[in-house]
């Protein structure tokens, strides 16, 4: 099944996550010979603990310039669905009916609100405010625990299990596009580019993508750059399925098309620890039922902890960190990988970052590191 | 107060015996079994009043039972989330929430069927013959039909003669046991020539089962299930190459047992691939220490060695985890465990013999038509599994994400091992590189009522 | 064993109690009382008291399912036991004045 035998393409994305098969996927629809190198099973996956939510509200929080990509990525989620369940045949059971950001107490919600406001000026991204009773409209049983809502018309959910899979798919009907039990080990400059060294073999590119999650911190480093990424450890809860019910999700509370819900919202800096605990595993299902009290007969299926990859704004880094080298690396996979495949993939082929890809830069942290970068070239 | 010296986690052979030793050693004990009443697969009734009927095998269980039985002996309640430090939380009869943190964590969760995926095997009418020796053993109650046994292993032959000796009705016995090669029967005789009790026992079945008027097939093949609704009838493939259909009520597939393992894989305890037993043994050491320490696991949840092996060890772990605890030293260890050890061995020296004579047969899963379902809860066939592991799936939790084979109520405990076979089919990888998918709390299914309304009110149960 | 000559496709139990002995627990599934011993489980007294093509049907294919196991491993006995759904019946002792209820997708009932 593995070759040892040296391969070479145009690029080489590390990463077979929502964000690495994203940008593949979109650079193999572009015609550029492409190879995309997945850990495989045992790698740290964010991409398998994600919610799901294709959501704009809230983003831009502490980096104004998230909103509108953001939004941007929402906005082009629903042709990219429709491609890519035309080539694959697997739905990703994408819904955009709308999105519920829950304030458990009128202070919350206060805040919320004057966000909202001011992301909205930046981006034009319009949300309504709703009470327990307008929520029900969309989320029947909900109880009078929620102060209020933020909901946007334009966010949704889909099922980032079958993205991922339909992406991986995708990109190996292209033979030899996607290399299994490959976790790179090693980059290497070349004259022509760049030598990855992975347990499947040897590659070669002219072109390399940093798309590997947590890893890139590690692969970063090959090429002199220390990135300022970190864990954020979320716990899931997930229940047996029940009639459908819920038409929009939440931030805390949505149901899958399989009709299991998903339970969650948990934020906590342990590191690289995937365990989950029963204090958290026991608030999640508390504030759950506390929403809606007809979850209390629902089963808990599963528990899980996934980390998200995050940067000290909560928003993606794009930059060309060596010649050649691209970086992507965020949290929101899902929200994200319409855009990853379009625009992001787009300036990876031309090989230059535009202005508009300038605010979400690694400098943006640390002035000092763009001047390295330069002396690269 | 204080914690439980030693917390037990099934209340079968092994557990039961472990209970017994380790009180008599003055340890504190508490036990957990998710079931109405102890005893678990083997001797399941045995404190029932009628349990004499079916052999004084049998009816030790009675005796077992009634030593074991004490006040902190938990029955009905299920340990749902386990910790590597042993912390266990469970729900008990009343659907509270409580919780041990034991010194000690001794697994002892036993076997289940190996699970049989063929054609017609989703059908109602179609069981398990441990199920119906379940039936037997605990419930007095017997096939009301025409049943019919198929498949391999000791089990299938003394479930048959227990059945017929309780007048039921059983219209055909078909074997998919291989014939057996002269060679490997002469290899793993000597070994169990040191048990002629057991090999006896089994030469005794055989010739109870030819003086009834069961029909009986050996080596059958391309065994199917067809039906409505429910099961009708069993359709295979004779030894001479004849097809035959035989109408049925009841169909019980057998294909040997395999560990319950959930609670070792839970956590992330080391196993091995054991080739002769087609399934993964916990690693344990001679004393049942697992690969974490503080946790035990005795009997078939560590491999697969029958019950008089369950019940030693379950003593042997007792004995152990008394030392580690300091009420007795290692001398007096090596005493006590001395015997125990010795007959352990016996036992499981006999197992090569059982384990050349009935190979995994019906439950190949390699062999699976693309339209068979492999994962019964979620309804996923061999086919959409093939069509995964193409597409990408690696290994069995990527598999499952794509799939939702092993995402339904039953956690994978039906599908992991031939999603595992299929992989290695495939990919040409070994089952033992390939593994199965995560366990994740809960270790079964519980309404998140009972965990949300515990903020402040878990009980912590002390010695 | 007159139910022998029963073609496969009438509605009957999988099993038969080999003692005649009424039992002394009253249950209630889906409107009808059953008498029951106390040591039988719901799944037990379900199979000798129901034809297993109506003991439930999958919430996922919408197929029916009846016990496997009768050790809890298999999960395809689940019934709604007072007011509570997917119990496994295989591990749960009758009580008196229980109530059971049958599983089927959006309420169909045989």
């Amino acid at each position: 099944m593995t070759s040892r035998h040296e391969i070479g393409v145009e690029i080489a994305v590390i990463g077979g996550g929502l964000v690495g098969a994203a940008v593949a996927y979109g650079l193999i629809k572009k015609g550029l010979s492409v190879v995309l190198l997945d850990e495989g099973d045992t790698a740290i996956r964010a991409s398998r603990g994600n919610f799901g939510l294709v959501c704009a509200a809230g983003k831009g929080d502490k980096l104004e310039d998230y909103a509108p990509w953001a939004l941007q990525g929402v906005h082009v989620w629903a042709e990219f669905a429709r491609n890519l369940i035309a080539e694959t045949g697997i739905d990703l059971e994408l819904e955009q009916n709308g999105g519920f950001v829950f304030c458990a107490g009128p202070l919350a919600l206060k805040e919320r609100i004057d966000m909202m406001e001011r992301l909205k000026r930046k981006s034009g991204l319009d949300f309504d405010v709703m009470e327990p009773a307008e929520i029900a409209r969309l989320m029947p049983g909900v109880s009078s625990n929620v102060a209020g809502a933020i909901f946007c018309e334009i966010d949704g959910a889909a099922n980032p299990l079958k993205l991922l899979r339909a992406l991986h798919a995708a990109i190996s009907a292209t033979e030899g596009a996607l290399r299994r039990e490959a976790r790179a080990e090693r980059i290497e400059r070349t004259s022509g580019g760049y030598r990855i060294t992975t347990p499947a073999g040897m590659v070669t590119s002219e072109k390399v993508v940093l798309a590997a999650g947590l890893g890139n911190l590690g692969l970063a480093k090959w090429l002199g750059i220390a990135l300022p990424i970190k864990p954020m450890r979320g716990q899931i809860l997930v229940t047996e399925r029940y009639e459908s019910i819920l038409k929009a999700p939440s931030e805390h509370v949505r149901q899958t098309m399989d009709g299991t819900f998903l339970l969650g919202g948990s934020w906590e800096d342990v590191g690289y620890d995937t365990s989950t605990t029963f204090e958290v595993t026991r608030d999640i299902a508390a504030q759950a039922v506390s929403y809606f009290p007809f979850l209390e007969k629902v089963r808990l299926m599963r528990t899980w902890s996934a980390l998200r990859i995050l940067a000290p704004d909560n928003a993606p880094i794009y930059d060309e960190i060596a010649p050649g080298a691209f970086l992507v690396t965020c949290h929101s996979g899902v929200s994200l990988a319409a855009i990853h495949a379009g625009k992001v993939a787009s300036w990876i082929a031309d090989g230059a970052l535009p202005d508009e890809a300038a605010a979400f830069a690694l400098s943006r942290f640390e002035p000092g590191l763009k001047e390295r970068e330069i002396a690269y070239g | 107060m204080s914690a439980p010296d030693l917390l037990i986690v099934g209340g079968g052979a092994a557990g039961l015996s472990a209970a017994i030793i380790a009180r008599e050693l003055g340890l504190s004990v508490e036990l957990l079994d998710e079931r109405p009443a102890f005893g678990g697969n083997y001797f399941a009734g045995a404190g029932n009043p009628s349990a004499g009927r079916l052999g004084e095998g049998y009816a030790q269980g009675a005796d077992l039972l009634r030593k074991a039985n004490g006040p902190r002996m938990h029955n009905g309640a299920f340990a749902w989330r386990i910790e590597p430090d042993g912390k266990t939380y469970f729900i008990d009869p009343a659907s509270k929430v409580g919780r041990i943190s034991p010194r000690r964590l001794l697994i002892a969760t036993g076997a289940q069927e190996r699970p049989v995926p063929i054609p017609g095997a989703l059908l109602p009418g179609v069981m398990y013959a441990g199920a119906a020796q379940l039936m037997l053993k605990t419930f007095g109650s017997i096939p009301a039909g025409r049943a019919v046994l198929v498949g391999s292993g000791p089990l299938l032959l003394l479930l048959a003669k227990q059945l017929l000796g309780q007048g039921a009705a059983l219209a055909a016995m078909i074997e998919t046991t291989p014939r057996a090669g002269l060679l490997t029967t002469a290899r793993s005789l000597p070994s169990a020539l040191k048990v002629p009790a057991l090999l006896s026992e089994g030469l005794s079945f055989r010739s109870a089962l030819r003086k009834s008027s069961m029909a009986w097939h050996r080596q059958a093949s391309g065994i199917f299930i067809s039906g409505r609704d429910k099961a009708g009838s069993v359709t295979f493939t004779d030894r001479h190459g004849r097809r035959h259909t035989i109408m049925a009520d009841l169909i019980l597939l057998h294909d040997g047992v395999i560990p319950n393992d959930h609670v070792a894989r839970q956590l992330k305890c080391k196993e091995t691939w054991n080739p002769r037993q087609h399934c993964f043994n916990t690693t344990v050491d001679q004393w049942g220490e697992t690969s974490r320490k503080g946790i035990f696991a005795a009997g078939d949840c560590t491999g697969i060695w029958g019950v008089e092996a369950a019940r030693r060890s379950g003593e042997i772990a007792a004995i152990e985890i008394a030392r580690q605890l300091g009420f007795i030293n290692a001398d007096e260890r090596d005493r006590r465990a001395a015997e125990p050890l010795r007959q352990r061995a016996r036992q499981v020296a006999f197992r090569p013999f059982v384990e050349t004579h009935f190979p995994p047969t019906l439950s190949r899963a390699e062999f699976a038509h693309d339209d068979t379902v492999i994962c019964r809860c979620e309804t996923v066939t061999a086919g959409e599994i093939r069509l995964a592991i193409r597409q990408g799936a690696s290994g069995p939790d990527q598999l499952k994400s794509f799939t939702r084979c092993g995402m339904g109520p039953c956690q994978g405990r039906s599908c992991a091992m031939a999603v595992a076979e299929i992989l290695a089919s495939e990919t040409g990888q070994s089952i033992g590189e390939i593994g199965r998918h995560d366990i994740r709390a809960p270790l079964k299914p519980l309404p998140l009522g009972q965990i949300a309304t515990v903020r402040d009110a878990v009980e912590e149960i002390v010695a | 064993m007159t139910q022998q000559n029963k073609p496969a496709s009438s509605h009957f139990p999988l099993y038969r109690l080999l003692s005649d002995a009424p039992g002394g627990i009253v249950v209630d599934l889906d409107g009808e009382q059953l008498a029951a011993h106390s040591h039988e489980t719901v799944a037990s007294l379900m199979l000798r008291q129901i034809d297993p093509g109506q003991f439930r049907r999958s919430a996922v294919s919408g197929e029916p399912r009846a016990p496997l196991c009768m050790m809890g491993v298999c999960f395809e006995c689940l019934v709604e036991i007072d007011g509570q759904r997917n119990e496994q019946a295989c591990l749960v002792r009758v009580r008196s004045g229980m109530t059971i209820r049958r599983q089927f997708p959006r309420g169909e009932r045989q």
